[in-house]
């Protein structure tokens, strides 16, 4: 366990300055966001209520209120997301690809280190799954940060208090905080369970090179068409199974894919990858 | 332990933060909404499925009384479509006891009947084809046409026989869509209300006999309004899956001697064995408000002072008053069942609260009375359904 901890502090640290760069950027991007939407806001509501004579009340109804749900489809909200996933998104490919071409190619000691091989495969994943985490933690804090600024900018009458709770239920947001903890659990787990597969396809071409690619696009493939099958069948026979049961095949398959994943990779690393 | 500084701070937020959003969840949730027993015992609530609409901030939450406790659902939760949550509480009830008919089958609580010997189930299915006018000419043009027909199903539950075939139905291209109203199984033969909405014509009611041992439609009759009605309306708790030997309809009338306010309604009783409409024989507008019709009987509300809440019992012609002073809402509906002769009563009272009452018919005691509320009085509290199983 001591040694799991040390490779993901080490794996954690290493990513640490970009990972400060994104918070940075989301909390900047989207604070001076909501404060300059707030004022826009507030100018043209101004503007055409001088201009066309019109009171708050008749504003609201032609242009609509302000609310912390008009910010966030504002590009001020949603560019630093889509920025920290796929940023995100290349640092899981990044995060072995460093260790090859990286200076001094880096995996020769991770590799010789007097450690189980897969403790190295962990490391990555916790790494990349806490990073994830972390910024959908923040990226909540900011939300009422968000709310508070666009309530002290914006008059009573034009804006309407959202609660954040109810806010989550809408569009990419409840995905973001799935509505019930196990949905939570659900929708991360499944997740995992990609970043597993991600992992082990890298794993197979480091370990086979170019027929690796081959060997690491057929087993993405697989993966893939084990887990929409059921759907896919389900729906060609009218629906024949219950939402309960689709569910249970499901969740069956995503952690008997998982569970080769991490089987493949652990062999992978002990025995075919090489330098 | 210097060293693992940033990582530990980065755990321990997110683990805070997450942890925070799902008891945040738990706490908003937990008793927001209150049942509280003001006479009779909380027994008589176990066949009670209540249907609550709260609204907070503009934003609804559905929230359902069952088993006698209140569950505060969230619409947008995948966990709860999986687990079957948010389906209707007949229906959940049928996918308990007759699991493998229920496979497949889509569509809600008016596609199914069912009594102690029959469980049917009717619904439209439209096949999409792909169709070309004026084939070969520079006008050329395609368009896909759904072509509409009836899956039906049914099952005998003591011999586990089953019928089970699709029936093509009359393809008119001016109907937009047909939706199957109520399922009824009568005599040995299946008994479908279909409403019927061409584009252009106002929405009129299909009756089909279909023979479900040949698969066949035997029958097929219109129950449209009269040419001066505005519309017809289906009145029968559709809700209900167990045997009807009435429906009833109302008609809106304009009344062209009267001012443009001049709208009246007529009730008819639909006969489904005779096949025949009658007028209701006296003003239902003496009772207050037609609430529904179930079971050979017709609620009436009348909210006036208190709640009163007569029924009609079509076959003998008799009349029975329920009465509930307390009751101060003079508004909102009002959702009558019945089951083994007792009455199940909800209304929305003053204040946002929601009243429940179960009363024995026979000798008029109330068996349960309870009341819905929220601890914040700025919360709104609507009745979506009532269901008694």
């Amino acid at each position: 366990m001591k040694n799991y901890i040390k490779l993901v502090n080490f794996e954690f640290n290493r990513f640490f300055k970009i990972y400060l760069v994104l918070i940075a950027l989301t909390v900047v991007v989207q604070l001076v966001g909501a404060i300059y939407e707030g004022f826009n806001y507030v100018d043209f509501a101004r503007e055409m209520m001088q201009n066309q004579m019109i009171t708050m009340e008749d504003f609201v109804r032609d242009y609509g209120p302000m609310s912390i749900y008009s910010f966030i489809k504002t590009i001020w909200f949603l560019g630093p997301v889509a920025i920290c996933v796929v940023t995100l998104l290349i640092y899981s490919l990044f995060i072995w690809y460093r260790d090859w071409y990286g200076k001094s190619t880096f995996i020769y000691r991770l590799l010789m280190l007097p450690v189980e091989r897969i403790k190295i495969f962990f490391a990555k994943v916790t790494t990349i799954f806490l990073c994830v985490l972390g910024l959908v933690s923040l990226q909540y804090v900011l939300l009422f940060l968000e709310h508070a600024i666009l309530e002290r900018i914006v008059p009573g009458p034009l804006f309407v208090n959202l609660p954040i709770s109810s806010l989550l239920n809408f569009d990419f947001l409840v995905i973001l905080y799935p509505p019930t903890f196990i949905e939570f659990l659900l929708y991360y787990g499944t997740g995992l369970v990609f970043l597993f597969v991600l992992f082990t396809m890298i794993l197979l071409e480091r370990s086979f090179r170019l027929k690796g690619i081959f060997l690491a696009a057929c087993y993405g493939a697989v993966a893939l068409t084990l887990i929409l099958a059921p759907l896919i069948i389900n729906d060609g026979v009218g629906g024949y199974l219950f939402p309960m049961e689709l569910f249970l095949i499901e969740v069956f398959l995503i952690v008997f894919i998982g569970f080769v994943s991490v089987l493949l990779s652990g062999y992978l690393l002990k025995n075919k990858v090489w330098v | 332990m210097k060293k693992y500084m940033r990582l530990f701070i980065t755990f321990v937020f997110t683990v805070l933060v997450i942890g925070f959003l799902y008891i945040q969840h738990v706490v908003a949730n937990y008793d927001a909404v209150m049942l509280k027993t003001l006479a009779g015992n909380d027994v008589e609530l176990r066949k009670v499925v209540l249907d609550l609409s709260v609204w907070k901030d503009d934003i609804n939450i559905p929230a359902r009384l069952e088993n006698g406790k209140i569950h505060i659902s969230n619409q947008y939760s995948l966990w709860e479509t999986i687990t079957g949550a948010k389906l209707s509480p007949e229906i959940k009830n049928l996918i308990k006891k007759e699991r493998n008919f229920m496979r497949g089958k889509v569509g809600n609580n008016e596609n199914y009947f069912e009594d102690e010997e029959y469980l049917a189930y009717v619904n439209v299915h439209y096949i999409t084809e792909l169709r070309i006018e004026n084939k070969g000419t520079p006008e050329q043009y395609e368009y896909y046409h759904h072509v509409p027909g009836l899956i039906v199903d049914v099952l005998e539950k003591e011999s586990d026989k089953r019928w089970s075939f699709p029936l093509e139905l009359s393809d008119d291209e001016d109907i937009s869509f047909i939706n199957v109203e109520d399922v009824q199984l009568m005599a040995g033969v299946l008994k479908v209300l279909t409403r019927v909405s061409p584009y252009e014509e106002s929405e009129y009611y299909q009756f089909s006999t279909i023979d479900f041992t040949t698969g066949k439609i035997i029958a097929t009759s219109k129950i449209d309004a009269p040419e001066e009605a505005e519309a017809i309306f289906f009145i029968n708790n559709m809700k209900n899956l167990k045997p009807e030997h009435y429906y009833l309809f109302s008609i809106r009338m304009i009344n062209e001697d009267m001012a443009s306010e001049g709208v009246m309604e007529k009730y008819y009783l639909f006969d489904l064995e005779t096949e025949e409409m009658t007028e209701l024989s006296f003003d239902p507008g003496l009772y207050g408000k037609v609430v529904t019709a179930e079971d050979g009987e017709i609620y009436f509300a009348n909210q006036q002072n208190g709640l009163e809440v007569t029924v009609y019992n079509i076959e003998t012609e008799e009349l029975k008053t329920l009465s509930f002073p307390d009751v101060k809402d003079d508004e909102g509906f009002t959702y009558v069942r019945q089951d083994h002769g007792n009455y199940y009563i909800a209304k929305t009272n003053q204040r946002n609260t929601i009243r429940l009452f179960i009363v024995e018919g026979e000798s008029g005691e109330i068996l349960y009375e309870g009341e819905i509320s929220h601890n914040d009085e700025q919360i709104e509290i609507y009745l979506a359904d009532l269901s008694v199983l």
